[in-house]
């Protein structure tokens, strides 16, 4: 069988990317909000509210996202309709 | 919503299909294009009002809900910087849009073609504008979506859809690399405003997952800036897109990749300088040498210039790694000739191919004698992008060389004169086949490109005239935005001041 040494080249790039990135997770504790200015205002985890405290967040914290991702969310359909649009027949 | 230039484009986005259905109702197929341009200057127009009110009012417009709680809120923060990149995306949007109404004319799904484009530009601007990282997320998302389908319009050939599919896999990888460095920073730090970032990490500089972090926003951003060995979507999207797309993907999107990087590099991880910048130096080397030398190579024309625009990224990435005013001014001063340069040649090669029907380089020998308009401005931008003075190539390429020497990367500096020194060759090899050799058959048959089309080109060919014999406006203004890039304590102060 043929090797593509390219393709090997590749594929062994990607498995020491791996193994360096899994080594230094093994070596280094991830510092969880260790540089985070206080106060940091978390949402509470009770079932129950979760969902209201969660849109209430979004609303009132990150409008400008969700209506960009409003518009993206348009841009999407406007791409399916380019790519999926019929051609017009050539007189 | 956010502010008027980026409420403009994407309202006017939304209203494109509107527009294009009742203008194909009534048989108007160039209403959609002529939409799309007027909607352009109207951007323009609201962006030149929010120039005047960063320049009088404050250094840093923040843009958000009240009352303001940038930590946690997103918020738009424009400084001289974004505005500097918002004129250039929808100055150039404009030139290829303009241009697309004739160029485009025999296609179909025209609306579609506008609206995308109209996107594309609200995207790059959004994110020039973004003060939080994920804001600048959604924004990229928004310019990433809308160019995939922008590159595989031409759907009836192979060569796009493949072009289209091979961009969409290496820059959803890039994407989510992306996503990844944003979630690391944020477990980090518990925020995402690019001030209060650049806050908490300001005296931070050996913490590993830091450099993990920085290694994936190098990687993340540098697919977009096309930074060798990332670069492999872009060959082939820019020759398979449509050339009006080539121009605006190759003339200003590729930067919006080196703008992301550098904003993020000097704003969120200033206090690891010394780590980015010899990292960003070896990669911009290597991406010149790789688009050079590639460039060479190639027999196709588009193709020749798609692997120039690598090339030219490792002239600006390296302006953005020796990190000091004069290395930013030069390289934001490249950033607009480039743009015009590299739009003029690509709209020059989109009016050849038109008219000929091929991109082959053999083909196209002596086309100057029956295109002598485009061929006149395609040489100009040739020797403008080769930096033979006065054109504009030449200031800006001279200025990075400067300032590497200036902040002592003599190595670097001479690797990249040796690089420009190189792509000559290639560039004069275009001139002597577009312009000194005898005509093919294709040639002789070629007619002259339409004026609708060759408005545009001669513009952009007196701009690279008028800024290398002018250039002092132009290097102002680049000035004036590298020193809001650098400004890093102002910056953090605008937004969070009042906290």
């Amino acid at each position: 069988m043929e090797i593509d040494r390219i393709r090997m080249a590749g594929l062994t790039a990607v498995i020491l990317a791996a193994l360096i990135f899994s080594m230094l997770i093994l070596e280094y504790e991830f510092p969880v909000f260790k540089y985070a200015e206080p106060p940091t205002e978390l949402v509470e985890n009770e079932t129950a509210i979760i969902g209201q405290e969660v849109s209430e967040f979004l609303w009132n914290f990150r409008v400008i996202d969700l209506i960009a991702q409003a518009f993206v969310l348009f841009a999407a359909a406007a791409c399916c309709t380019a790519l999926l649009r019929t051609e017009e027949r050539k007189k | 919503m956010f502010t008027l230039p980026l409420d403009a484009l994407l309202i006017l986005m939304v209203a494109t299909p509107a527009v294009g259905w009742v203008a194909y109702k009534k048989g108007y197929r160039k209403v959609p294009g002529i939409y799309a341009s007027a909607s352009l200057l109207v951007a323009a127009y609201f962006l030149y009002g929010l120039y005047k009110e960063v320049v009088e009012n404050s250094i840093v417009l923040i843009v958000g809900q009240l009352p303001f709680n940038p930590p946690l809120e997103a918020c738009l923060e424009i400084d001289m910087l974004s505005v500097f990149m918002a004129f250039l995306y929808i100055i150039i949007g404009l030139f290829a849009t303009a241009y697309s109404i004739k160029f485009m004319e025999r296609d179909s799904g025209l609306t579609e073609y506008y609206t995308l484009m109209l996107g594309m530009i609200a995207g790059m601007t959004g994110i020039v504008f973004a003060g939080d990282f994920f804001t600048l997320f959604v924004f990229w998302e928004l310019m990433c979506l809308t160019s995939y389908a922008l590159v595989a319009f031409r759907k009836r050939k192979w060569e796009p859809i493949e072009a289209g599919f091979k961009y969409l896999i290496m820059s959803a990888a890039g994407s989510a690399t992306i996503l990844l460095s944003m979630s690391f920073l944020y477990g980090m730090t518990g925020t995402l405003n690019f001030a209060a970032l650049a806050n908490s990490l300001t005296n931070t500089t050996s913490e590993g997952w830091l450099y993990i972090t920085l290694a994936l926003v190098i990687v993340g951003f540098g697919v977009k800036a096309a930074i060798v060995p990332f670069h492999t979507w872009l060959p082939d999207a820019h020759s398979a897109a449509p050339s009006p797309i080539s121009a605006m993907l190759s003339g200003v999107m590729v930067q919006t990749g080196a703008y992301a990087l550098a904003r993020v590099l000097l704003l969120v991880f200033g206090s690891m300088q010394p780590a980015w910048q010899m990292t960003l130096a070896v990669f911009a080397v290597l991406t010149m040498f790789g688009g050079n030398i590639m460039a060479l190579l190639q027999n196709d024309l588009k193709r020749l210039l798609a692997f120039s625009t690598v090339a030219h990224m490792g002239y600006i990435l390296f302006g953005f790694a020796i990190a000091s005013q004069e290395g930013l001014t030069a390289s934001l001063f490249h950033v607009i000739n480039h743009a015009i340069m590299k739009t003029l040649l690509f709209l020059c090669a989109g009016a050849f191919i038109r008219q000929t029907k091929t991109r082959y380089l053999g083909k196209l020998r002596g086309i100057s004698k029956t295109m002598p308009i485009t061929s006149a401005s395609f040489a100009i931008g040739t020797i403008a992008i080769a930096a033979f003075p006065p054109l504009n190539g030449f200031w800006s390429e001279m200025m990075i060389i400067a300032a590497g020497v200036r902040a002592e990367m003599i190595i670097f500096s001479i690797l990249t004169l040796a690089n420009m020194a190189l792509s000559v060759v290639y560039y004069f090899r275009l001139i002597r086949i577009i312009i000194l050799e005898k005509p093919t058959k294709v040639s002789e048959r070629a007619t002259k490109a339409p004026v609708s089309m060759l408005i545009p080109i001669a513009i952009l060919a007196f701009l690279c005239i008028f800024i290398g014999v002018y250039p002092g406006p132009y290097i102002d203004a680049s000035s004036k935005a590298a020193e809001a890039m650098l400004n890093i304590e102002v910056y953090i102060d605008a937004v969070l001041g009042g906290l």
